[in-house]
This record gives structure tokens, C-alpha cells and sequence, in this order.
């Protein structure tokens, strides 16, 4: 089954900052797996690391122990096929929408009106066409955070890392961009085949996610993985959800003492 | 003569006397303008436009005039002397603390005040409680600016004072360059520099990083960046063992004091008036223009309008010429010592000591390398000017790239950006906004610099065993060093020594008056251009 072709394998990931000579543990051998198709969140308290371990998978940021798979390779870098979405967007503000989101291709080989139709084809698939040429500047929070997705999927990424995406917005423009993020990953002719996003609120996760994994307080570990099978749209008043949402709230606590 | 170490030590402590009384009068004068611009709306239109205007002026050129007059006014005596240098010192610094203050004040947390109004604060309960604690980390920061500014202004009115035997400061570490650089002795040079450098981390050390650490808890944001200070630990110790020594002695408790509030409610209708329209820049200019226009017409000075338009015009010339060079040398060099966090920290340390030597203690050096080449004067006059340029632009490069938000690199990084790009897209866009401050900041400094770069004379004494200070008046000669052929700074200068008082005005005028135009007419629009599309919200 197609599910079960593993995309993204995190062994003993571990991380740790020095501060004044001395060395403070934050996250002790996190290992986890993410198939094609999977949508997994990592839920934890702030301080945990989980912000830091994306750069770690991404490879932007080193970690002090441990290795990550990535389509079968170990990673070293920033590896071709993987992408992230910031929590404050990160939007050159000297560039408009569409050069914004041509960042992403230029210097890749691909011609410049290539690079073009393809940014502009990114901008309208998280619905944002007739912005091209408007600065970030003069587009809201929502608008801005669509941007910052276009620029990630542009370079039709296998893997999406968001860092809390939604966290810097108004309750419902989030929820319309969760939505946007659900379609994209769910859709099979859009890129992102599957995605890692960390967060630490439990709604927005049990909303999206396939699987939760979650990591306790700082030197973090994993408390529990919980897998959410429920059907899209997921009601947030429904028994189940509930349900879920307070075996999460357990295990937050758990981990936390 | 040359200086002793006994002189030295005599010199860096005038200097310094006089640089701590400048720094006094500033914060005392910031903190009341400031906070009465803050907090009344009807000062706020006058006062801010004003410190504005006047910290674009390059008001070390004014030196000249303060100090004829004040010679004029008390005779050449010490007192007269020194309050001029004092008085230099304090307008190269009060502005920017009182900018300080006002912007601290304007941004105290509606929340606060209202605490005050609530509890019925005296004008005195909210200078002590509310606006000066609010103030104290911009107070803190403006002085670390202002300390390097003053000392630059400094040393140049006292290297300029010691062009005549008429406004000769004593001691002074301006006094100790100027003789080393009519007698050259690099010994003596070496000592001279020494002794300044420790003066200046001295100051760091016991009394700059102190402070800042101490100001820092006063933060809206709480907390501090947790920095600790082992100085201010022992301050604070020495400071409890002088309060328990105090207390013992007399045990008064003063009733608590009763005053009137002195914070009234805001008034709504008040705060949604709109400013008036009056350009405050456009008026600098036209003024200026006025009074120029009818100080030649009523003095009938036409004749001196060549000599007037042609130096205006060779020192704009040189400020602009050294001004490309420097930030052509500073912009990439600031972001290569900035971009790495860990090459940050050491390089703008050592660059801070190092820019807090002021360029025209490089005199000597500079005067002995480059004088006898060919256009030495002119090749003088322009380092001058580049050293008086170069350590704006370059910090404030160097702190543009430090404010980028470390999630723009990361950008950088996940989309593999190759080098170049970065800089194309990330390094450069982003300084733009501190590069056009710098470099306004830089060239009012380099207008500043003039007076010292351009012309430079010294008194001499032909006995040479005797000092400055015990030449007799009959053996003292007026030494010219080094002149460039036509300049503002070779105009004041010689106009001050001559005494011809109404052209030291003229050119005043019209130095003040090509400032202001470009101020207004250049780097307002460049700044507002840069900071509407370049500037990187905080908040983001």
C-alpha cells in the first residue's frame, strides 16, 4: 500500500545549547517516522525543542546526536525535495508577492518565464491570484502567511515543514489557511506529498493531523503518538474529537511534570 | 615643548572634566525638553522640528563664533574658555538623549499613565517614578552614542582653541596633539595615545557598561537581556555601605509630600488635532536664506561672495567625494564582520575602542605621512574626513545586519541560496534603511570635521623649553601646518583668528544652509523611500 512508503525517518534525534561553558539537554533521542501522504504534527510546551528540531531535519541547524532519512538518504544540508513554512512568514519586503515566491526557483536552471508561470500557478493554487505585484507590506496577516506557503510549495517539494503556521494569525483566517493546507497535501496533482508541523495548539492539530506526537517538557521525549482517523472536516464539538482532545491534554500534562 | 607624563595626566583629566560636565548639562536639559515634548502637545510641534534642525547641524563649525564672542563678551580667561568647549560639548550631545527621552516618554504603556492619574501622582512623584525610570535605557544608550560624539567635538575645539594664543585652553588632550604635531615625538605620541586609550576603556568599563546595565532593568519589556555587570555589583555594595552610614547618622522621616496631580486626564479633542502644515525644513531654509541675503546686502559683502561660493563649493566637493569612497569600503566590510553572530561580538568591540579615538587625534600620524607628498594638504584634509565618516557608516551597517530577523538567513538557507544571492537579496536590501541614518549621521560629522581637516595651525613657543602654558605672550608665533587651497574649514579658521566676525557668519550661513537643502531635499525623500519598502517590521 502506498501509505506505507516511509518519506522522512528521525533516529535518536537529540539537541542541546551551551550556555556558559555548561551544556543544557533539551531534547533527549526523539525518533519518529513520517509515510507519503501523512500529515504528522508535534505538539509539546514551549522550550521543548520542537522549533529547533525542524531545523535540525531541515538542515539548517545542527543537532547533538542522532541522524535523519529523508526518501531513503541520509541528510546532510538542505535537502533538495523539502520545504518550510515559517511561523512569521519571512517575506522579503523589498519584493513583491510574485518575486517573493520566485525565490524559491531562481538559480535552479529554470528559465526565467518559466520561473514565472510557475510562481504565478503557485500563488493561484492558495488563492491569491490578481496579488502578484502587490507588497507584503500591503497584504494581511492571512495574505501573507498564503505567500509564504506558495513560495514553499513552488518548488514542488515532496516534504512541507510548517513551524506553528497558523499561530501569528486571527482564529478565522486560520482556519480558512488550514483548510488550504488539507486540500494541497490531500490533493495527489499538487505538490507536498506529505507533512511535519509543529505546534502546540491541540484544536488545530486534531484538526489536521493523521498522527500527534507528543514530546514533554524540556530534555523533551516522546510522551505518546496518537493517531487521529477521523473523517474531513473534523467538527471540533464531535464525541471523538473530544475525546482526542483530552487524551492530548493528558499527555501535555504528563509530560510536563 | 613637548608633553610630560605629568602634563598627560593633567590633560586627559581637563579633557574629561570637561566632557563629564557637557554630559551633566545634556541629560539634565534632555530629560526636562524631553519630557515636556512628550507630554504637551503645543511644545511638541515647536521642540521636535527643532532638535531635528539641530542635530543636522554641523554646530562644531559654530565653535569659531562661540568662542570670539565669549572672548569678546568675558576676555580670554580661562572661565570664558572653558564654558565654550563645555557648551560645544553640550550641543553635540543633548539632542540625541532629548530625542531619547521624548521617544521613551511618547512610548510609556497607555496603562502606566493611567496608574498615574489614578493615583493622583505629583509632578514630582512623575518625574521620579514614571518618566525618568521610563527613560533611563534610551538615556542609557543615548549617552554611549553621545560619549563618542562629545569626545570627537572635544578633542577638535581644543585642537582648534590652541590656533590662537587668544582662546588657548590650557590642558587638554586636543592641547597635547596639537604640540605633538608641530614638534613630532613618537614616544611622547605613543604615551599620548595610551594614556587616551585607557581613558576611553576606563570610561567603558566603570562608568558606560555600568550604566547600561543598570538601565536595562528599567525595560518595559522586563527582565533586561540578563547581562551582569561585576562593576555595578561593587557600585551598588559601595552605595548600600554609604546609604547605612548615612541612615545611622540621621534618622529624619520626611512626611510623605502631598502635591497637586500633576498629570491630567488626556483630552481626546486635543490628541485628534492635526498638526499644523508648516514644513519645519522648508522654514530652516528660507530663514537661512533671509538672514544670509541680508547680511550681504546690509554689509555690502558682494566682493566676498567668490571667495564664499568657491570654498562652499570645494567642501562639499571633498565630504561628498570621501563620503563614496567611505561607503563603498564600509557597506561591504560591515556586512562581512556582521553576518556571522560570533565574528559580530569581537570585531564591534575593537571597532567601538577604535572609532572612540577621535580622527583628530590621528593628526600627527596623519600630517607626517601624508603632508609632504604631492596635494598633501588636500590628501590631510580627506582622511581627516574619512576617519570622521567611516565609523558611522560602518556601524550602522554593522547593526542593520544584526537587526535582520535570524529567520531571514534561515530563508536563505532552505532555498539554498547561493552567496551572491544572498547578498542581492537579503544583505544589501536590508541595510539599506540604517545605511541612509549612517550615513546622514556621518556626513554632518564629516562637516563637523572641517574646522580641524581642512586648515590646522598650532601656537608655538620659540624658547622650546618652555611650555604652552609658561611661554610668555611675546614669544608665542601662530604656526600653520597644513591648509587646503580653498574650504569652509579654511574660511572659519581664518576669519576666527583675523577676528572678521561677519564672514565667519557668512560662511556659517551658507554651510548651514547647503545642509539643510540637502537634508530636505535629499535624504528625507531617499529615507522615506528606504524605510517605506526596506524597513523590516519588528513585530513581522
Amino acid at each position: 500500500m502506498e501509505e506505507e512508503k516511509l518519506m522522512l525517518e528521525v533516529k535518536n534525534l537529540s539537541l542541546s545549547y551551551f550556555k556558559e561553558g555548561s551544556e543544557y539537554k533539551v531534547m533527549n533521542n526523539v525518533s519518529f517516522k513520517v509515510y507519503w501522504w501523512e500529515y504528522v504534527s508535534v505538539i509539546g510546551p514551549s522550550g521543548c525543542g520542537k522549533s529547533s528540531m525542524l531545523r535540525v531535519i531541515i538542515g539548517t541547524q545542527k543537532g547533538s546526536g542522532g541522524q535523519v532519512f529523508f526518501n531513503g538518504q541520509k541528510t546532510s544540508g538542505v535537502p533538495p525535495g523539502m520545504s518550510m513554512v515559517f511561523q512569521n512568514m519571512v517575506l522579503l519586503p523589498w519584493k513583491t508577492a510574485l518575486e517573493n515566491v520566485e525565490l524559491s526557483l531562481e538559480d535552479t536552471g529554470i528559465s526565467k518565464s518559466e520561473i514565472q508561470s510557475r510562481a504565478t500557478t503557485a500563488l493561484a493554487n492558495v488563492n491569491l491570484q490578481g496579488f502578484e505585484d502587490t507588497y507584503p507590506a500591503e497584504l494581511s496577516g492571512g495574505m501573507r502567511q498564503r505567500v509564504g506557503m506558495a513560495r514553499a510549495i513552488v518548488s514542488n517539494p515532496d516534504m512541507l515543514l510548517m513551524d506553528e503556521p497558523f499561530s501569528a494569525l486571527d482564529e478565522l483566517t486560520a482556519e480558512q489557511l488550514r483548510g488550504d493546507v488539507h486540500r494541497i497535501l490531500k490533493n495527489k496533482s499538487l505538490p507536498v506529498n506529505a507533512v511535519l508541523m509543529v505546534s502546540h495548539n491541540v484544536d488545530e492539530v486534531l484538526e489536521l493531523s493523521d498522527r500527534v506526537i507528543v514530546l514533554s517538557k524540556a530534555p523533551s521525549k516522546i510522551v505518546n503518538t496518537v493517531t487521529v482517523d477521523l473523517p474531513y472536516p473534523r467538527k471540533r464539538q464531535s464525541k471523538e474529537f473530544v475525546k482526542l482532545r483530552d487524551l492530548l491534554l493528558k499527555d501535555l500534562y504528563a509530560g510536563e511534570v | 615643548m613637548l608633553p610630560t607624563v605629568g602634563t598627560l595626566v593633567l590633560d586627559i583629566f581637563a579633557s574629561w572634566a570637561r566632557l563629564f560636565a557637557g554630559l551633566i548639562a545634556s541629560v539634565i536639559f534632555s530629560i526636562f525638553v524631553g519630557v515636556i515634548a512628550a507630554t504637551n502637545k503645543r511644545a511638541e510641534k515647536v521642540l521636535l522640528p527643532a532638535i531635528d534642525i539641530l542635530q543636522t547641524i554641523p554646530i562644531l563649525g559654530f565653535f569659531p563664533v562661540v568662542i570670539a564672542v565669549v572672548v569678546l563678551v568675558f576676555g580670554a580667561n580661562i572661565v570664558g574658555i572653558n564654558f565654550s568647549v563645555i557648551f560645544l560639548i553640550f550641543t553635540s550631545m543633548a539632542w540625541n538623549i532629548t530625542f531619547g527621552v521624548y521617544e521613551a516618554v511618547k512610548s510609556i504603556p497607555e496603562d502606566f499613565l493611567n496608574l498615574a492619574r489614578i493615583n493622583r501622582f505629583s509632578t514630582k512623584r512623575l518625574y521620579r517614578d514614571l518618566y525618568i525610570p521610563a527613560a533611563l535605557p534610551r538615556i542609557a544608550y543615548q549617552i554611549n552614542i553621545s560619549w563618542a560624539v562629545g569626545l570627537f567635538y572635544l578633542v577638535t575645539s581644543e585642537i582648534f582653541s590652541t590656533g590662537s594664543a587668544n582662546f588657548a585652553v590650557t590642558y587638554g588632550i586636543g592641547v597635547a596633539i596639537a604640540n605633538l604635531v608641530a614638534n613630532p615625538n613618537v614616544l611622547y605620541y605613543a604615551l599620548t595615545l595610551g594614556f587616551l586609550v585607557i581613558a576611553v576603556l576606563l570610561t567603558r568599563l566603570l562608568f558606560l557598561s555600568p550604566l547600561s546595565v543598570y538601565a536595562e532593568r528599567y525595560s518595559f519589556k522586563g527582565g533586561g537581556s540578563g547581562r551582569d555587570s561585576t562593576v555595578l555589583k561593587f557600585y551598588e555594595k559601595a552605595w548600600g555601605k554609604l546609604r547605612k552610614l548615612a541612615r545611622s547618622s540621621q534618622d529624619a522621616t520626611k512626611p510623605l509630600a502631598k502635591g497637586k496631580p500633576g498629570l491630567s486626564p488626556e483630552d481626546p479633542s486635543e490628541a485628534a488635532k492635526k498638526p499644523a502644515k508648516v514644513d519645519p525644513g522648508l522654514a530652516a531654509i528660507i530663514l537661512t536664506i533671509l538672514v544670509l541675503v541680508a547680511a550681504i546686502v546690509l554689509t555690502n559683502s558682494y566682493s566676498y561672495l567668490p571667495t564664499l561660493f568657491s570654498a562652499l563649493a570645494s567642501s562639499f566637493a571633498r565630504v561628498w567625494f570621501m563620503y563614496i569612497v567611505c561607503a563603498l569600503i564600509s557597506v561591504p566590510l560591515g556586512i562581512v564582520l556582521a553576518k556571522s553572530a560570533k565574528a559580530f561580538e569581537p570585531s564591534f568591540a575593537v571597532l567601538q575602542v577604535i572609532a572612540s579615538i577621535p580622527a583628530p587625534i590621528l593628526l600627527p600620524v596623519i600630517v607626517a605621512l601624508l603632508l609632504a607628498l604631492p596635494f598633501g594638504n588636500e590628501l590631510v584634509a580627506l582622511s581627516v574626513i574619512f576617519l570622521s565618516m567611516v565609523w558611522y557608516i560602518l556601524f550602522s551597517v554593522m547593526v542593520g545586519i544584526r537587526t535582520i530577523p535570524k529567520e531571514f538567513f534561515e530563508l536563505g538557507d532552505v532555498l539554498r541560496f547561493k552567496k551572491w544571492k544572498f547578498w542581492r537579496d537579503i544583505y544589501l536590501p536590508a541595510v539599506l534603511p540604517s545605511f541612509v541614518t549612517g550615513s546622514i549621521t556621518a556626513i554632518g560629522g564629516a562637516w563637523n570635521a572641517l574646522i580641524v581637516a581642512e586648515y590646522f595651525s598650532v601656537q608655538t613657543c620659540t624658547n622650546p623649553q618652555l611650555s604652552l602654558a609658561t611661554c610668555p605672550a611675546n614669544e608665542l608665533t601662530t604656526k600653520v601646518l597644513s591648509q587646503v587651497s580653498s574650504g569652509v574649514g579654511v574660511l572659519l579658521d581664518q576669519t576666527t583668528l583675523s577676528g572678521a566676525l561677519l564672514h565667519t557668519f557668512l560662511v556659517l550661513l551658507g554651510m548651514v544652509l547647503i545642509v539643510l537643502v540637502v537634508n530636505k531635499f535629499l535624504w528625507q525623500r531617499v529615507y522615506k523611500a528606504v524605510t517605506r519598502r526596506y524597513r523590516i517590521d519588528v513585530e513581522m
